[in-house]
């Protein structure tokens, strides 16, 4: 019962929040002389009947009456649940829907792959960190591995594209760059020592310290913790990541259209590429906070 | 000297040369005869370098001219958005740390969200939305970027509250906000928050590298790094493979490159370092 009524919940607020993001960009279209003009065309070639405008009867540069767009995007809204409908391109006429197959299935991939691998990176450098603290090659190693994270996703994708010849990269040519490049594995590297430092020098880790207990044992749990805090933290950044790589390597996904949606001043295709990153950032934020109850089930209380 | 300070001599020494170069950008003083290309000269094809192009000309311009006033442009990239970074991280942190009411729980709910969203994309969007030019992307990215200096604050000041020095401080009737400024942000964030003021630098350097890459924001005659790249890497026949006198190098992108990642390289052991203060200042095992 308690479990159907957090689910209630859930359901109820990834709603609210959908609502609220995609009306909050709606409405700056429809602020924006110049969009609201060609989205009234747009909902004249399309959506005639729901309005119950004729598109014969509307001249050329003419906006609708406010409430015409009102109830564009409400139909819209409800069709994508009750139809499944996400709309069409307001460039090229192509339905959204889509998008919803092979571009969000790459950059989703992409993106949590390449959150774990830079984890794994991260966790192998500081292993070899702690283990052969004062070694020249692993001392040597580690920093080549930073300055690597240095290199833009630009300069990186560029070393693949024209130095390897690789015009359609293997993803996990893909992954590696996302892992890497722009800081993200020097960035994850750091997050992770501190909070290993963090750890060793808590009270906790001086109990167990005291009682000679079985420090593995130990600390696998705070360890965890933090290992799916760092992958939520880094995950944002991680997709942004992605879009760049794949606008650069030419893939399609996600990135590759938002930053055409862009450029091509696809205004409804911005309207829903902002509803699936709404839906991603929930579920990333529920799948966060579902690991971290089931690894540390005791209850949060602000100081 | 220890190996620590002979690491941060030699970082603040490349900051240094940035900083002068980034001034140079700023001064716009190049000589008459490195500014001045022929118009004939292709759009799209790399002079090597000549007695008065020392780098050569590439997209009709002279490239250490580009390459210096790119350097400002990423210095202006860096500073815009690290003062929005600042302001607002500083105003999140401390009034999610200190108990002011309900005003708490909204600071610390914008925190969760902000730091949710990916920012490269919610600036894509932004660009979309608004058309706006990349100095206004750029306090936005800051502004998004914030809550992580907010929770380090928030994180520090919640530590701070259970010492006795709080305690006497408000017993001897010294103000909040000089015990926050004085004792909570300077006596024992500074090197924190320094250290997070380097790491934004960076990223905000390699951002504005990203959108001047797929030319958001950007007006004519705007240079820069990203820019940089993006010509280089449109033109076909050059490469990075092959020894640097040789005609075919790519100059034009094998310069913005290492302008990046000496910059952020520099940028990131900076903040290492003072981190690293931090922790030691702390007491901590490091």
């Amino acid at each position: 019962m308690k479990f159907l009524q957090t689910l209630g919940l859930l359901v109820f607020y990834t709603l609210l929040l959908l609502v609220i993001v995609t009306s909050v960009v709606y409405t700056v279209f429809l602020i924006t002389p110049g969009i609201r003009v060609e989205l009234g065309h747009y909902i004249l070639k399309y959506y005639s009947d729901v309005i119950g405008i004729s598109a014969t009867g509307a001249s050329g540069g003419e906006q609708l009456p406010l409430w015409a767009y009102w109830k564009f995007y409400l139909h819209w809204f409800l069709n994508i649940f009750v139809k499944g409908d996400l709309g069409y391109s307001q460039f090229d006429g192509k339905p959204f829907s889509a998008l919803l197959g092979a571009p969000i299935r790459t950059t989703l991939s992409l993106a949590v792959v390449s959150v774990l691998l830079s984890l794994c990176f991260a966790l192998g450098m500081f292993v070899l960190q702690l283990r052969w603290k004062d070694n020249p090659f692993v001392r040597a190693g580690i920093g080549g591995f930073k300055a690597l994270s240095g290199l833009h996703y630009i300069v990186l994708s560029y070393f693949v594209l024209y130095g390897l010849n690789l015009r359609q990269p293997p993803h996990w040519i893909l992954i590696l760059i996302i892992a890497v490049g722009n800081g993200v594995l020097a960035d994850t590297y750091t997050v992770l020592k501190e909070d290993f430092d963090k750890l060793i020098n808590s009270p906790f880790y001086l109990g167990i310290q005291t009682r000679a207990g079985d420090k593995i044992f130990h600390l696998l749990k705070p360890l965890s913790l933090s290992f799916s805090r760092i992958m939520y933290s880094k995950f944002p950044a991680v997709l942004g990541g992605t879009f760049i790589v794949e606008y650069i390597m030419n893939v399609h996904a996600l990135g590759l259209e938002t930053i055409k949606a862009v450029v091509e001043n696809d205004h409804l295709k911005m309207l829903v590429i902002s509803f699936l990153i709404t839906i991603l950032i929930v579920v990333s934020t529920v799948l966060y906070h579902t690991v971290q109850k089931y690894v540390d089930p005791r209850p949060v209380k602000d100081l | 000297m220890s190996r620590f300070n002979l690491r941060k001599s030699l970082l603040l020494t490349v900051l240094g040369l940035y900083l002068t170069l980034a001034v140079w950008g700023w001064s716009d003083h190049f000589p008459a005869d490195w500014e001045y290309v022929r118009r004939d000269t292709a759009l799209a094809t790399f002079y090597p370098p000549s007695p008065n192009h020392i780098l050569g000309i590439f997209f009709q311009q002279d490239l250490f001219v580009s390459f210096v006033r790119s350097t400002y442009s990423a210095f202006v990239a860096g500073s815009v958005a690290l003062v929005s970074f600042l302001v607002i991280g500083i105003l999140l942190g401390v009034g999610s740390g200190i108990n002011i009411g309900k005003w708490q729980d909204v600071l610390n709910g914008t925190m969760k969200i902000l730091n949710a969203f990916p920012k490269f994309i919610v600036l894509l969007l932004y660009a979309g939305l608004f058309s706006v030019n990349l100095i206004h992307m750029l306090i936005l990215y800051g502004i998004i970027s914030a809550p992580k200096l907010g929770e380090l604050l928030k994180a520090r000041i919640e530590e701070l509250k259970r010492e006795d020095f709080i305690d006497a401080s408000i017993a001897l009737g010294i103000p909040i906000p000089q015990i926050i400024a004085r004792h909570v942000l300077w006596h024992h964030s500074r090197h924190m928050i320094l250290s997070q003021l380097f790491y934004m630098f960076a990223m905000a350097i390699f951002m504005e590298a990203s959108l001047a890459y797929l030319n958001l924001g950007i007006e004519e005659g705007y240079q820069s790094w990203g820019l940089m790249l993006n010509y280089a890497t449109s033109v076909g026949g050059l490469t990075f493979f092959t020894w640097p006198w040789n005609p075919n190098f790519n100059l034009p992108a094998f310069l913005p490159s290492m302008g990046l990642l000496i910059v952020i390289l520099t940028l990131f052991g900076l903040s290492s370092l003072w981190a690293q203060e931090d922790k030691k200042r702390r007491g901590w095992t490091i």
